[in-house]
Protein backbone atom coordinates (compact mmCIF):
# COMPACT_ATOMS: atom_id res chain seq x y z
CA UNK A 1 0.00 0.00 0.00
CA UNK A 2 1.40 3.34 -0.99
CA UNK A 3 1.49 5.75 1.93
CA UNK A 4 1.25 9.40 1.09
CA UNK A 5 2.29 12.41 3.12
CA UNK A 6 -0.66 14.74 3.02
CA UNK A 7 1.02 18.13 2.71
CA UNK A 8 -1.72 20.65 2.23
CA UNK A 9 -5.19 21.48 1.06
CA UNK A 10 -7.55 24.36 0.65
CA UNK A 11 -11.06 24.88 -0.48
CA UNK A 12 -11.83 27.93 -2.56
CA UNK A 13 -14.23 29.41 -5.02
CA UNK A 14 -12.30 30.38 -8.13
CA UNK A 15 -12.58 33.89 -9.43
CA UNK A 16 -9.88 33.89 -12.05
CA UNK A 17 -9.74 37.27 -13.73
CA UNK A 18 -6.03 37.39 -14.35
CA UNK A 19 -5.43 35.19 -17.40
CA UNK A 20 -1.80 36.06 -17.99
CA UNK A 21 1.02 33.74 -16.99
CA UNK A 22 -1.21 30.79 -16.31
CA UNK A 23 0.53 27.47 -16.10
CA UNK A 24 -1.16 24.58 -17.99
CA UNK A 25 -2.76 23.25 -14.84
CA UNK A 26 -4.22 26.64 -13.99
CA UNK A 27 -5.36 27.09 -17.58
CA UNK A 28 -7.38 23.92 -17.24
CA UNK A 29 -8.97 25.19 -14.06
CA UNK A 30 -9.70 28.50 -15.73
CA UNK A 31 -11.42 26.73 -18.62
CA UNK A 32 -13.48 24.74 -16.15
CA UNK A 33 -14.56 27.85 -14.31
CA UNK A 34 -15.44 29.57 -17.61
CA UNK A 35 -18.00 26.90 -18.37
CA UNK A 36 -19.40 26.99 -14.88
CA UNK A 37 -22.39 29.07 -14.03
CA UNK A 38 -21.27 31.60 -11.44
CA UNK A 39 -24.73 32.15 -10.06
CA UNK A 40 -24.33 28.82 -8.37
CA UNK A 41 -21.25 28.29 -6.22
CA UNK A 42 -18.42 26.32 -7.79
CA UNK A 43 -15.94 24.98 -5.30
CA UNK A 44 -12.64 23.36 -5.96
CA UNK A 45 -10.85 21.42 -3.26
CA UNK A 46 -7.13 21.31 -3.75
CA UNK A 47 -5.09 18.56 -2.13
CA UNK A 48 -1.45 17.98 -2.73
CA UNK A 49 0.71 15.05 -1.67
CA UNK A 50 4.30 14.16 -1.19
CA UNK A 51 5.17 10.52 -1.84
CA UNK A 52 8.78 10.74 -0.70
CA UNK A 53 9.63 9.09 2.63
CA UNK A 54 11.48 12.21 3.80
CA UNK A 55 9.70 14.95 5.82
CA UNK A 56 6.88 16.38 3.71
CA UNK A 57 7.67 19.29 1.44
CA UNK A 58 4.78 21.75 1.05
CA UNK A 59 5.68 22.70 -2.51
CA UNK A 60 6.46 19.27 -3.92
CA UNK A 61 3.31 19.00 -6.05
CA UNK A 62 2.59 22.64 -6.40
CA UNK A 63 5.67 24.64 -7.35
CA UNK A 64 3.66 27.73 -8.12
CA UNK A 65 1.88 27.69 -4.79
CA UNK A 66 2.48 31.36 -4.08
CA UNK A 67 0.95 32.24 -7.43
CA UNK A 68 -1.90 29.87 -6.74
CA UNK A 69 -2.61 31.60 -3.45
CA UNK A 70 -2.57 34.94 -5.25
CA UNK A 71 -4.87 33.84 -8.06
CA UNK A 72 -7.41 32.24 -5.78
CA UNK A 73 -8.96 33.87 -2.77
CA UNK A 74 -11.48 32.82 -0.18
CA UNK A 75 -14.80 34.47 -0.79
CA UNK A 76 -17.41 34.96 1.88
CA UNK A 77 -18.97 31.66 0.89
CA UNK A 78 -15.76 29.70 1.45
CA UNK A 79 -15.90 28.16 4.88
CA UNK A 80 -12.41 26.64 5.14
CA UNK A 81 -9.18 28.43 5.73
CA UNK A 82 -6.07 27.33 3.81
CA UNK A 83 -4.15 24.74 5.76
CA UNK A 84 -0.50 24.54 4.86
CA UNK A 85 0.83 22.69 7.87
CA UNK A 86 1.93 19.15 7.16
CA UNK A 87 -0.20 16.37 8.58
CA UNK A 88 0.73 12.78 9.35
CA UNK A 89 -0.41 9.98 7.08
CA UNK A 90 -4.16 9.61 7.08
CA UNK A 91 -4.37 5.91 7.74
CA UNK A 92 -7.46 4.31 9.29
CA UNK A 93 -5.50 3.03 12.26
CA UNK A 94 -3.34 6.11 12.57
CA UNK A 95 -3.52 7.90 15.94
CA UNK A 96 -4.30 11.11 14.05
CA UNK A 97 -7.89 9.95 13.83
CA UNK A 98 -8.18 10.02 17.60
CA UNK A 99 -6.10 13.12 18.13
CA UNK A 100 -8.14 16.16 18.96
CA UNK A 101 -7.69 19.73 17.89
CA UNK A 102 -8.87 22.79 19.75
CA UNK A 103 -11.68 24.81 18.29
CA UNK A 104 -12.46 28.36 19.14
CA UNK A 105 -14.32 31.17 17.44
CA UNK A 106 -11.50 33.50 18.32
CA UNK A 107 -9.49 32.11 15.40
CA UNK A 108 -11.43 34.19 12.93
CA UNK A 109 -11.44 37.56 14.71
CA UNK A 110 -8.84 38.89 17.14
CA UNK A 111 -10.36 39.43 20.56
CA UNK A 112 -9.70 42.56 22.55
CA UNK A 113 -8.91 40.43 25.58
CA UNK A 114 -6.97 37.26 24.98
CA UNK A 115 -7.64 35.91 28.47
CA UNK A 116 -11.14 34.56 27.99
CA UNK A 117 -11.83 33.92 31.65
CA UNK A 118 -11.00 37.44 32.78
CA UNK A 119 -13.76 39.40 34.46
CA UNK A 120 -14.22 42.80 32.94
CA UNK A 121 -15.47 45.69 35.04
CA UNK A 122 -16.67 48.79 33.20
CA UNK A 123 -17.65 52.05 34.82
CA UNK A 124 -20.58 53.93 33.32
CA UNK A 125 -20.58 57.58 32.40
CA UNK A 126 -20.70 60.24 35.10
CA UNK A 127 -24.23 61.40 34.12
CA UNK A 128 -25.72 58.08 35.04
CA UNK A 129 -23.84 57.97 38.35
CA UNK A 130 -24.00 54.24 38.26
CA UNK A 131 -21.34 51.64 38.36
CA UNK A 132 -22.05 48.74 36.09
CA UNK A 133 -20.12 45.52 36.09
CA UNK A 134 -19.86 43.58 32.87
CA UNK A 135 -18.67 40.05 33.32
CA UNK A 136 -17.40 38.48 30.16
CA UNK A 137 -18.95 35.10 29.68
CA UNK A 138 -16.33 32.37 29.89
CA UNK A 139 -15.87 31.00 26.39
CA UNK A 140 -16.32 27.31 26.06
CA UNK A 141 -13.44 25.53 24.44
CA UNK A 142 -14.15 22.41 22.46
CA UNK A 143 -11.91 19.66 21.25
CA UNK A 144 -12.75 18.24 17.85
CA UNK A 145 -11.82 14.90 16.39
CA UNK A 146 -12.78 12.81 13.40
CA UNK A 147 -15.81 10.96 14.70
CA UNK A 148 -17.57 7.83 13.54
CA UNK A 149 -19.97 7.77 10.62
CA UNK A 150 -22.18 5.03 12.02
CA UNK A 151 -24.87 6.21 14.45
CA UNK A 152 -26.78 9.04 12.85
CA UNK A 153 -27.65 12.04 14.97
CA UNK A 154 -25.95 13.05 18.20
CA UNK A 155 -24.58 10.16 20.28
CA UNK A 156 -22.91 10.63 23.64
CA UNK A 157 -19.86 8.44 24.12
CA UNK A 158 -16.39 8.50 25.69
CA UNK A 159 -16.89 11.84 27.43
CA UNK A 160 -17.94 13.62 24.27
CA UNK A 161 -20.62 13.68 21.60
CA UNK A 162 -20.41 12.18 18.13
CA UNK A 163 -22.37 14.10 15.51
CA UNK A 164 -23.28 12.36 12.27
CA UNK A 165 -25.50 13.47 9.39
CA UNK A 166 -26.11 12.36 5.84
CA UNK A 167 -25.81 14.84 3.01
CA UNK A 168 -24.76 13.74 -0.45
CA UNK A 169 -24.91 17.06 -2.28
CA UNK A 170 -23.44 19.36 0.34
CA UNK A 171 -20.10 20.91 -0.58
CA UNK A 172 -19.28 22.18 2.90
CA UNK A 173 -20.75 21.71 6.33
CA UNK A 174 -20.48 23.28 9.75
CA UNK A 175 -21.75 22.19 13.12
CA UNK A 176 -23.33 25.08 15.02
CA UNK A 177 -23.51 24.99 18.79
CA UNK A 178 -25.81 27.50 20.43
CA UNK A 179 -26.29 28.04 24.14
CA UNK A 180 -29.73 28.71 25.50
CA UNK A 181 -28.80 32.29 26.27
CA UNK A 182 -27.62 32.89 22.70
CA UNK A 183 -30.75 31.39 21.20
CA UNK A 184 -32.82 34.05 19.50
CA UNK A 185 -36.23 34.61 20.93
CA UNK A 186 -39.29 34.36 18.72
CA UNK A 187 -42.07 36.78 19.59
CA UNK A 188 -45.52 35.45 18.90
CA UNK B 1 -33.30 29.37 14.46
CA UNK B 2 -31.24 32.38 13.42
CA UNK B 3 -29.00 34.77 15.21
CA UNK B 4 -25.83 34.30 17.15
CA UNK B 5 -23.96 31.03 17.26
CA UNK B 6 -21.85 30.22 20.28
CA UNK B 7 -19.49 27.95 18.42
CA UNK B 8 -19.25 27.09 14.75
CA UNK B 9 -17.20 24.03 13.97
CA UNK B 10 -16.31 23.69 10.30
CA UNK B 11 -16.16 20.15 9.00
CA UNK B 12 -13.32 19.28 6.70
CA UNK B 13 -14.79 17.54 3.63
CA UNK B 14 -11.71 15.35 3.50
CA UNK B 15 -11.50 14.25 7.13
CA UNK B 16 -15.01 14.62 8.50
CA UNK B 17 -16.79 13.02 5.59
CA UNK B 18 -16.99 9.32 4.69
CA UNK B 19 -18.79 8.97 1.40
CA UNK B 20 -21.95 10.99 1.81
CA UNK B 21 -21.96 11.00 5.60
CA UNK B 22 -20.54 13.93 7.56
CA UNK B 23 -19.32 13.14 11.07
CA UNK B 24 -17.41 14.81 13.89
CA UNK B 25 -16.60 13.97 17.51
CA UNK B 26 -16.68 16.87 19.95
CA UNK B 27 -15.53 16.99 23.57
CA UNK B 28 -16.45 19.88 25.79
CA UNK B 29 -18.99 21.44 28.07
CA UNK B 30 -22.42 20.80 26.58
CA UNK B 31 -24.47 22.22 29.42
CA UNK B 32 -27.54 24.05 28.10
CA UNK B 33 -26.32 23.55 24.56
CA UNK B 34 -28.32 23.20 21.39
CA UNK B 35 -26.93 22.18 18.03
CA UNK B 36 -27.71 22.57 14.38
CA UNK B 37 -25.99 22.42 11.04
CA UNK B 38 -25.10 24.81 8.26
CA UNK B 39 -24.71 23.33 4.82
CA UNK B 40 -23.61 24.80 1.54
CA UNK B 41 -24.16 23.35 -1.88
CA UNK B 42 -25.71 24.07 -5.23
CA UNK B 43 -29.07 25.75 -4.90
CA UNK B 44 -31.41 23.98 -7.31
CA UNK B 45 -35.12 23.94 -6.42
CA UNK B 46 -35.93 21.60 -9.33
CA UNK B 47 -33.90 18.90 -7.63
CA UNK B 48 -35.29 19.82 -4.25
CA UNK B 49 -32.06 21.37 -2.97
CA UNK B 50 -32.39 24.61 -1.04
CA UNK B 51 -28.90 25.10 0.34
CA UNK B 52 -28.42 28.32 2.27
CA UNK B 53 -25.23 28.68 4.34
CA UNK B 54 -26.72 31.52 6.35
CA UNK B 55 -29.51 29.37 7.78
CA UNK B 56 -29.11 26.86 10.57
CA UNK B 57 -30.92 23.62 9.88
CA UNK B 58 -32.09 20.92 12.25
CA UNK B 59 -30.77 17.39 12.50
CA UNK B 60 -33.34 14.94 11.09
CA UNK B 61 -32.22 12.41 13.69
CA UNK B 62 -32.71 14.81 16.57
CA UNK B 63 -34.84 13.50 19.40
CA UNK B 64 -35.98 16.90 20.62
CA UNK B 65 -36.09 20.32 19.01
CA UNK B 66 -36.98 23.45 20.86
CA UNK B 67 -37.77 27.07 20.27
CA UNK B 68 -37.57 30.03 22.60
CA UNK B 69 -40.64 32.17 22.35
CA UNK B 70 -42.32 34.98 24.14
CA UNK B 71 -46.02 35.67 24.00
CA UNK B 72 -46.81 39.31 23.37
CA UNK B 73 -49.20 41.24 25.59
CA UNK B 74 -51.93 41.55 22.95
CA UNK B 75 -52.50 37.85 22.82
CA UNK B 76 -52.81 37.66 26.58
CA UNK B 77 -55.47 40.33 26.40
CA UNK B 78 -57.43 38.27 23.86
CA UNK B 79 -57.18 35.20 26.03
CA UNK B 80 -58.52 37.06 29.03
CA UNK B 81 -61.52 38.28 27.07
CA UNK B 82 -62.61 34.73 26.35
CA UNK B 83 -63.22 34.19 30.00
CA UNK B 84 -66.00 36.72 30.27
Amino acid sequence: MLLLNYTGSFLFRPNLKDQKDLTPSWQGIHNLSEKADFTSPLYIYFIWWDISPSPPNHFISFPSLQKAMHLTHCTSRCLLKPKLTPKPILDCSHPMRTRMRNVSNSNSKPLAFADVFKNLVVKARKEAELETAVIEKPKRLFKVSLGDPTPFGATARDGGVNFCIFSSNAVSAALCLVTLSDLQEVII
Amino acid sequence: MQGRVTEEIFLDPFINRTGDVWHVFVKGDFKDMLYGYKFDGKFSPEKGQYYDPSKIVLDPYAKVSCVKFRISVYILRDLSMDWF
